[in-house]
């Protein structure tokens, strides 16, 4: 909790030093947040190409609309959010019927990341991670990867917070499931 | 699973709700402790599931990320215009600013004298222009000329050097304004 509020505090003094056009802040925000939010779509988009275009076009978006970010929430969250913003305009975009994202993967059917995970073999921890449905790998990997709280998670995916707990008590429960069916646990 | 009537024992699917929550960071009520663990103790599906549980999200904090690859750090950089400035590019940025300060020097000094001999170079400029014409500045007066044409080269030079360097910073610092100016997003 005191990591949390010690990197959040970090996070608002490097982004008004950023507004000031301070070139060194700048650098540190992309570096500090570059190998999470590529993490973060890369599990989306299961292509390196992809992901890397899109942690661009994060960024770029970051910059822009800094002057934006409330300093209530947590920076992260807020950069997660346009990371996820972006990923569902580009998956959009990818399909030629627009439905809402979180449908279509909960639904378990024509995602393309599901499509992509269908052809995996579980064999380590990632492989049974790249089966779960995105919407579950998502808010598991945030939680007990990114070790983000469930309001940063609430703000980062805008969902309420039941739904994100009921996924995050589902995703759990299937990657049990799948560790032990393959003698991983 | 077991399921028990007695108030005093939590069934399975209560356990099994707790272990999640005590996943999620909450702290079992004081009252609940005695009987999760006397449910736990009594019931091996629910401690081995319990611990599954718990084994698979540390699992989950070693997992190691895809993380972008250092060509694609240093292209963000680029794009964002964060990335530092090549040695080279820092040398002949020093010598070029070097050289335009020792005119600005030179022109302050001299700048009269520049000026009047450069006014006088400039008569010789039409004949240097006419193809084949210009080899009769090596004629006998080429002492007294050369001087002047030398003014008048330093100054035209000079302003172009001056003109180029204070370009290429301009549309360097456009491309980065235009790359970074806020926009709602």
């Amino acid at each position: 909790m005191e990591d949390r509020l010690r990197i959040n505090a970090e996070d608002i003094a490097l982004v008004e030093c950023a507004l000031a056009d301070d070139r060194s802040a700048q650098r540190t925000l992309v570096r500090r947040y570059q190998g999470p939010i590529f993490a973060y779509i890369y599990r989306w988009m299961r292509n390196r190409a992809d992901a890397e275009d899109l942690t661009q076009d994060v960024f770029i978006k970051m910059f822009r609309a800094l002057h934006t970010y409330s300093r209530r929430s947590s920076f992260r969250a807020w950069l997660y959010r346009i990371a996820r913003n972006r990923v569902i305009d580009f998956l959009r975009r990818k399909k030629p019927t627009a439905i809402d994202i979180d449908e279509v993967v909960i639904a378990g059917e024509d995602s393309p990341v599901k499509t992509y995970s269908r052809a995996a073999t579980t064999e380590t921890l990632e492989d049974a991670i790249a089966e779960l449905p995105p919407i579950y790998s998502e808010v598991l990997l945030l939680r007990h990867r990114n070790e983000l709280t469930y309001e940063e998670i609430v703000d980062a995916t805008g969902l309420v917070l039941g739904t994100v707990k009921a996924r995050l008590h589902r995703a759990r429960a299937l990657l049990r499931k799948k560790l032990d069916e393959v003698k991983l646990l | 699973m077991t399921k028990t009537p007695s108030a005093n024992v939590m069934d399975c699917a209560q356990t099994r709700e707790w272990v999640q929550r005590r996943l999620d960071g909450e702290k079992i009520a004081d009252e609940l402790v005695g009987r999760f663990q006397m449910h736990l103790a009594s019931c091996p599906g629910c401690a081995r599931w319990a611990a599954e549980m718990e084994k698979a999200v540390t699992k989950l904090r070693t997992l190691r990320e895809p993380g972008p690859s250092a060509q694609f750090k240093a292209r963000l950089m680029r794009v964002l215009g964060l990335a530092p400035v090549p040695l080279g590019l820092r040398v002949a940025a020093g010598v070029a600013l070097g050289l335009v300060g020792a005119w600005c020097v030179l022109f302050f000094l001299l700048g009269g004298q520049l000026v009047s001999g450069a006014r006088a170079g400039l008569s010789y400029l039409p004949r240097a222009l006419r193809f084949g014409k210009h080899l009769s500045l090596l004629q006998p007066n080429i002492a007294t000329s050369l001087p002047d044409i030398l003014n008048l080269a330093f100054i035209v030079l000079g302003a172009a050097v001056i003109l180029i360097v204070l370009g290429l910073l301009a549309i360097r610092m456009l491309r980065r304004k235009e790359q970074l100016t806020p926009r709602n997003v």
